[in-house]
């Protein structure tokens, strides 16, 4: 690749990122229009609208005010639950992931390899083989209608994670953790203060992928919690496709998903570069 | 008193494999002691089971009088300078010369020192405490300017100095070295080297260093413990190892360049004996007594010097110069003989041509199974 | 990191940010713990009745005028506190209320679609209505419901007698409803010089008027659509119904009905412009219409008005006049009722409440409320004539179209096992839309395979119940046992007592998986084993379950014909996506380990998609495959032109080549394909790790290759593959693993349609368990596609052993 001719190169790229883009570009696009033209470049009638003719910015105003049933109240409290569960989530799984990684990577006990292999045998499990048992389990704890079920299973480690994190800290100098131990340190100590600051890269990681996936998580929300007032953005754009799913309301089901994906978009920019680092480092090897 | 004694200790890894066996050793009060072995010899392992960091399988360690083996790396009154420092790279030089001291702040909670103010004050005593002895440590290995600064910034040599830097912030009972040189260039390690010697001297600690150079070895040691295969070998000064070698392998471990050995049959010789290789016969030494029929001599380098007439004949094949001495390889017929001669003599001498080497003063002789004979 | 000197504008931007997204976070925190607070501080002494009902196309006026009701109907009872939910569409708040169901929390109040009155009944989820009518009636209530008010068809349309709706006990009284038929293009007719047909119009007339607005330019005739329902509908107005004494007899061999389907066959595979393609997914449907491109489109009922009211007058860009008709005669005139109901739980704590609360939203005025969507009829025939209902200002004008009808319709009748409506619509799609298979066939495959699902063991045989108790002591005792066990086995951890710390150390550190292994992983997997030998509708609770032993797999491994289809459809997808898939993600990685000024920029340009994910992407793709002006085809048309231009110059004909039609008629070989395709535009992640990979091969080997000769392509050959090849391994496993578990995407964008042709796996999955509610069959099902993932994985591994190059990493 490397005798590629510069400008072959920067056509490609700059090609490939127009096919990866467009499509989030024509989501603006169509979010901006009145619901006659949005309507129209959905279905092709007058060509490939790459420009909005007449920004229509109230759009943006309208799509959230309607979500829910009072007006702006469905989505602030959506926003805030979103927020809540997405941050639990977060913590929780950057936490036990990153001390259940430590345990696989640098203990040695017991059963080490065996669980290490049995984690390792869950990722393959679909989660549809789970999805109604748990939900018998949650409602025996009472925790239905709240947002524990979506949180606290967070507290107990992802095994993805628990492997990237396992990754990483094999490759942590041992004497490192040596030296912690003869600082004084237990192992729960090490963990706080050696181990976690240097798993930056996984965490960011593990983070960003976390907050995604949490931030877009649609069935969980949608099995847990009934009450209007409980639900996240993903449900409550849902419930906003299904009454805005016509082709007349296409620019509001666009302006309201694209406020939806906003956090994502951000997250991912501000931490694009920690996160290749940390793919590299950590995801790929073994 | 910060005396370190082993007393038959042994490692057995699990799946059998023994890295050490049956070590006794008495580290003294002050005493700089050196283990040194090629890699595999155990000596990294017995110096990680004094810091408690390898479990100890057999017998008994003890530090400043109180066995150890079951005490916690971190009570044990030792400090560890690893190989590859093991500085924290998330932290400033400051805060890894701290973190082995304000573990033990760690544990009052922020709460408390909000509630309490003689508390909050005690507190920030301590701290301040941790601080003066950083900066200490850190003006006797001129690391003040670096304190602000982090692992990644530093230069291989300054991040030895901090990583001894922290170990004296402990100021522990018992320093331990784990080849804390070997990732340093050669100009580097001699200074390094000096440092030590020096701050040996001025902390006048209890050391335990271990690598797998035998000139660094013999630079800092007050005495070497020589291992190989887990097995302790010899356990001297620098002198008495350099002059006395138990054995064909000590003596051969031991100096620069490596020992001459030459191995032939042992003959009688009037009322002594004498050793016959191919290119020649001599005597040896009056009162050695050998059970053997096979034996080796063994010359240092240095003491062999070109001559008219001499047991060793044969031919020069490299000739390589390093100041005021120079090293020559002899082919004589049935061994390989390394010479370290004055440059001056070296002129005279051209590689391809025939030359003499006179028997030395001193030869050291083995018995067919590597023991010193006397 | 932030170091001195380095504090720049950048650096105080961060920190701003951070400063507003931990404000932002603090104020959701309290937000929620305020609301919450609130929550369960309002806790007062009246009774309170969950509701649930749903408004998919009511939209958010529909939710509102419900929620005014209930409001009002609170004010009215002080002692009732009303709790709401809406989780949005009907298929929302079906799995909604399957969940609440399993989990023994069925809400008070809620709509039933008619069609489903049958499977809830059955299985004793809704209350039967009589005594309350009785008892209101004997107590000389005001307020008592008298049926004679309602249209009697939607009445019967609650009804079941054990077997099939139609008759028997009532189980809901009816909120509104609404008849089928056709909407006009007014316009169009008037341009084609077709007069307008009465309410008394015949499918000749209908076809007629089809043909001949069909040669209008850029037009055409009318749009069909074959939704189970309303071809059953059709087949009435021949005076036939595919169900015959009971669903085990079946009547759609009927000369009658064969003609028909044939008929309606013919008018959209045999003639152009007359019938829609059924092209395009999208634009069937009630879409289509809004074009102005369209005659007539049907049958509909009435709940596209809300939308087809937003078509702006004629004479403005886009708009033309429009009027409904209902269904055409055949040899009969009959219609259909489409109605949903208010039904009470069974096991509702306060049915006399909430029979209150059904009374209260059937009577008139919550009608004639709801009647102002103008989205369905009221069921009470004062209601429906009343003006908010027949709205002489508002189109369309002949709101007696429907009431008309009403008057002749019939209830369709459904089995209680709801895969009669599925397997029905998706065989005649096949025929009918897609025309892929002639109507003899459609026929026969749906009566083979209706006959395995009805006279299946699982089906028909009596099922001892599940033994519940022993399996709760045998889990405790294999519990207790475990335990034991593991006490004992860490006890007798030899070692020094450093080694033995460190161990409880390691189980400690590790807890948190291990506990939650065992409470979100072991205990649901083996609860989902024990399921998979179960006949159990997740609807009822468990203790209902029955033992049925292997008799799930041996059905999933020998007689399902929709399983075998998913599974191709799936090995189908996976075949083209996981090749074609790392192809692109490395040779995208490739581009992006190029050392190119702003590569960083690149990068995330080409892995943002990835980030995205959710409802509304899934719809914007759903638009991008659309056959007609879907932006995909666009573009391939434009590429197909492109060619024939360069052919033509050539002096060679063109390529004859047309864009494939993804969901409709080529969905058989594009189906599968447009599915990897947008696949393609996540591959981010993938690309992300092989961009890893590749900045792990050191560079020497790349010079040593260079100095050794090698060219470009031997360099990637030679060097680049091997090194990268435990990477290749480890993205083929995770991209295999996820091929199997399509779900959304399908989901959202066709549902499975047509023919079964998209329905995945997984997709197929969900729709056993929360569409037919088998969850021992769907637990079976989750089982299979464990065991096969599991062995996909091992062979992969062990088959790439001699191709993957590893060096000794650490393990």
């Amino acid at each position: 690749m490397k005798s590629l001719r510069p400008w072959l190169q920067s056509a490609l790229l700059a090609a490939g990122s127009v096919v990866f883009l467009f499509p989030l570009w024509w989501m603006v696009v169509v979010s901006l229009e009145t619901p006659k033209r949005a309507g129209a470049a959905m279905t092709g009638q007058d060509g490939v609208a790459l420009w909005p003719a007449d920004p229509q910015w109230g759009n943006y105003a309208e799509a959230l005010a309607e979500m829910g049933s009072e007006p702006w109240v469905g989505f602030v409290n959506a926003l805030a639950n979103s927020i809540v569960v997405t941050t639990l989530v977060v913590i929780g799984t950057v936490l036990s992931s990153s001390l259940v990684g430590f345990a696989f990577a640098r203990l040695r006990w017991r059963g080490r390899g065996a669980l290490f292999t049995l984690m390792l045998a869950t990722m393959m499990l679909p989660g549809q083989v789970t999805l109604i048992p748990l939900f018998l389990l949650f409602r025996g704890l009472g925790w239905i209608d709240t947002i524990l079920p979506l949180a606290v299973p967070a507290f107990f480690g992802n095994a993805f994670f628990i492997f990237m994190y396992r990754q990483f800290i094999v490759q942590v100098p041992e004497s490192l953790v040596e030296a912690a131990k003869v600082d004084g340190h237990g192992w729960i100590g090490i963990w706080w203060t050696v181990i976690l600051p240097l798993c930056r890269p996984v965490t960011a990681i593990c983070a960003v992928f976390t907050f995604i996936g949490t931030w877009n998580d649609f069935m969980g929300p949608l099995v847990y919690l009934h009450a209007e007032e409980q639900s996240t953005l993903a449900v409550a754009l849902n419930s906003f496709r299904n009454q805005y799913g016509g082709l007349d309301d296409v620019h509001l089901l666009m302006a309201a998903s694209l406020v939806t994906m906003l956090p994502c978009i951000l997250l991912f920019i501000a931490a694009q570069r920690q996160f290749v680092e940390g793919l590299a480092r950590g995801a790929v090897k073994g | 008193m910060a005396e370190v004694i082993l007393k038959s200790v042994g490692k057995v890894y699990p799946g059998g494999v023994r890295a050490v066996q049956g070590v006794d050793l008495h580290v003294r009060h002050g005493e700089f002691i050196v283990l040194v072995g090629p890699s595999g010899c155990g000596k990294s392992t017995t110096l990680r089971m004094v810091a408690g960091l390898e479990e100890i399988s057999e017998g008994t360690i003890s530090i400043g009088g109180r066995v150890v083996n079951d005490i916690a790396p971190s009570d044990r009154d030792i400090a560890m300078v690893f190989q590859n420092y093991a500085l924290y790279p998330h932290m400033t030089v400051g805060r890894n010369m701290a973190f082995g001291l304000e573990r033990r702040r760690r544990h009052g909670s922020l709460l408390r020192s909000l509630l309490s103010p003689a508390y909050a004050a005690e507190r920030r005593a301590e701290s301040a405490r941790i601080q003066a002895r950083v900066d200490e440590a850190a003006g006797l290995l001129g690391l003040r300017p670096l304190l602000q600064r982090m692992p990644r910034e530093l230069s291989g040599g300054q991040r030895q100095r901090v990583a001894v830097g922290r170990a004296i912030v402990r100021d522990p009972a018992v320093f331990l070295f784990d080849e804390p040189l070997s990732n340093l260039d050669a100009k580097l390690r001699g200074e390094m080297r000096t440092e030590l010697r020096i701050l040996h001297r001025r902390l006048g600690a209890t050391m335990m260093y271990v690598t797998h150079d035998q000139e660094e070895a013999m630079g800092l040691a007050d005495r070497i413990v020589v291992m190989k295969d887990g097995l302790v070998q010899q356990i001297g000064s620098p002198s008495e190892l350099y002059d006395r070698p138990v054995n064909r392998f000590v003596a051969g471990f031991i100096g620069t360049p490596t020992m001459n050995f030459v191995e032939g049959d042992v003959e009688r010789d009037g009322n002594g004996l004498a050793l016959r290789w191919a290119g020649g016969r001599i005597t040896l030494p009056a009162g050695i007594t050998l059970v053997t029929a096979r034996a080796a001599i063994g010359i240092r380098p240095d003491t062999l010097v070109p001559v008219a007439d001499g047991p060793f004949r044969g031919t020069v094949q490299s000739i390589e110069f390093l100041g005021d001495r120079a090293d020559v390889l002899v082919e004589s017929s049935g061994a390989r003989l390394n010479a370290r001669v004055p440059t001056d003599s070296a002129r005279a001498m051209r590689e391809g041509e025939s030359i003499t080497l006179g028997m030395p003063s001193i030869v050291h002789v083995f018995d067919g199974e590597g023991q010193r004979a006397e | 990191m932030l170091r001195d000197g380095r504090t720049s504008l950048g650096s105080w931007l961060r920190r701003g940010a951070i400063a507003i997204v931990g404000l932002v976070i603090a104020w959701a925190f309290l937000h929620v713990a305020v609301r919450e607070w609130n929550r369960s501080g309002g806790m007062d002494g009246r009774t309170e009745l969950v509701v649930m009902h749903w408004s998919g196309d009511g939209g958010q006026e529909e939710d509102q005028i419900v929620d005014a009701s209930l409001r009002a109907f609170e004010s009215a009872n002080p002692g009732i506190r009303v709790r709401r939910v809406n989780p949005g569409d009907a298929g929302s708040f079906y799995t909604k209320l399957m969940t609440m169901l399993a989990a023994g929390e069925p809400p008070d109040v809620f709509y039933v679609g008619n069609e489903r009155v049958p499977s809830f009944a059955d299985i004793g989820l809704i209350r039967p209505l009589e005594p309350f009518l009785d008892a209101d009636r004997a107590a000389n209530d005001p307020t008592a419901i008298d049926l004679a008010d309602f249209y009697p068809a939607t009445v019967d349309a609650f009804r079941f007698d054990g077997t099939a709706s139609g008759r028997g006990a009532l189980y809901g009284i009816p909120k509104d409803f609404t008849t089928v038929g056709f909407y006009l293009n007014l316009d169009l007719f008037e341009r084609a010089g077709v007069s307008v047909p009465g309410n008394d119009w015949t499918w000749d007339d209908f076809i007629a008027a089809a043909r001949t607005i069909g040669q209008l330019p850029d037009a055409t005739g009318s749009e069909f659509v074959t939704w189970a329902a309303m071809l059953r509908a059709y087949l009435m107005t021949e005076g036939v119904d595919v169900k015959g004494a009971d669903f085990d007899e079946l009547t759609i061999e009927d000369p009658r009905a064969v003609a028909a389907l044939e008929r309606l066959r013919a008018w959209r595979h045999d003639e152009d412009n007359t019938l829609t393609s059924g092209k395009s997914k999208i634009a069937t449907g009630s879409s289509v219409f809004l074009s102005g491109k369209v005659g007539m489109a049907g049958p509909f009922g009435r709940w596209v008005v809300p939308s087809y009211r937003k078509i702006p007058p004629a004479g403005e860009p886009g708009g033309f006049r429009w009027d409904f008709r209902p269904l055409p005669r055949g040899a009969v005139a009959s219609n259909i009722v489409l109605t949903v109901s208010w039904s009470i739980a069974s096991r509702s704590k306060h049915p006399d409440q909430a029979w209150k609360l059904v009374k209260w939203m059937t009577d008139d005025r919550s009608q004639r409320d709801l009647a102002k969507l103008g989205l369905a009829i009221p069921t009470r025939k004062g209601a429906a004539m009343g003006p908010e209902f027949s709205d002489p200002t508002q189109e369309p004008a002949n709101d007696a179209g429907y009431l008309l009808a009403a008057e002749r319709a019939q209830v369709v009748e459904w089995p209680v096992n709801p895969q009669f409506e599925s397997l029905f619509a998706s065989t005649m799609d096949a025929a009918l839309k897609t025309g892929t298979i002639s109507v003899r066939e459609a026929i026969d495959t749906f009566l083979r395979d209706w006959t395995s699902e009805s006279q299946s063991p699982l089906a028909k045989a009596d099922l001892a119940p599940m033994p519940w108790r022993g399996l709760a002591m045998a889990g405790l005792a294999a519990l207790a046992a475990a335990t034991a066990w593991f006490i004992w086995w860490m006890r007798s951890s030899k070692g020094s007592s450093a080694h033995r710390a460190e161990e409880r150390a390691g189980w400690l550190l590790a807890s948190p998986w291990v506990i939650g292994f065992l409470a979100f992983m072991a205990f649901p997997v083996v609860m989902s084993l024990v399921l998979s030998l179960a006949r159990w509708k997740g609807v009822s609770t468990l203790e209902e379950a029955e033992f049925a032993g292997l008799a799930n797999y041996e059905r999933l491994l020998t007689d399902d014909a929709r399983l075998r289809t998913s599974l191709r459809v799936t090995l189908y997808y996976a075949l083209i996506a996981v090749p074609l898939g790392q192809a692109i993600a490395l040779g995208a990685a490739m581009l992006m380990n190029l050392k190119v000024r702003g590569i960083a920029l690149w990068r995330a340009a080409w892995y943002l998609p990835s980030v995205l994910a959710g409802v509304g992407v899934s719809v914007l793709w759903r638009w991008v495959f659309d056959a007609d002006g879907g932006l995909m085809n666009r573009m391939l048309g434009g590429i197909i032109g492109g060619m024939d231009a360069v052919l033509s110059w050539f002096g060679a004909g063109p390529t004859g080549l047309v864009p494939p039609e993804w969901f409709e008629a080529d969905a058989a070989i594009w189906g599968a394909p447009a599915f990897a395709i947008m696949s393609f535009w996540f591959m981010g992640g993938t690309m992300m790790v092989y961009l890893a990979g590749l900045q792990q091969v050191p560079i020497d080997l790349h010079e040593a290759a260079s100095i050794d000769g090698a060219g470009r392509l031997r360099r990637f050959v030679s060097v680049t593959l091997p090194m990268l090849s435990p990477v290749i391994l480890f993205n083929v496993i995770m991209a295999v693993i996820g091929s199997f578990q399509v779900f959304t995407q399908a989901f959202v964008m066709t549902g499975g349609d047509p023919n079964n042709l998209t329905r995945f796996y997984v997709l197929y999955l969900y729709n056993q368990a929360f569409e037919f509610y088998e969850m021992g069959y769907a637990s079976a099902m989750a089982w299979l596609l464990l065991a096969m993932v599991l062995v996909l994985t091992v062979v992969l591994m062990r088959t790439s052993s001699r191709f993957v190059h590893h060096e000794g990493a650490p393990r």
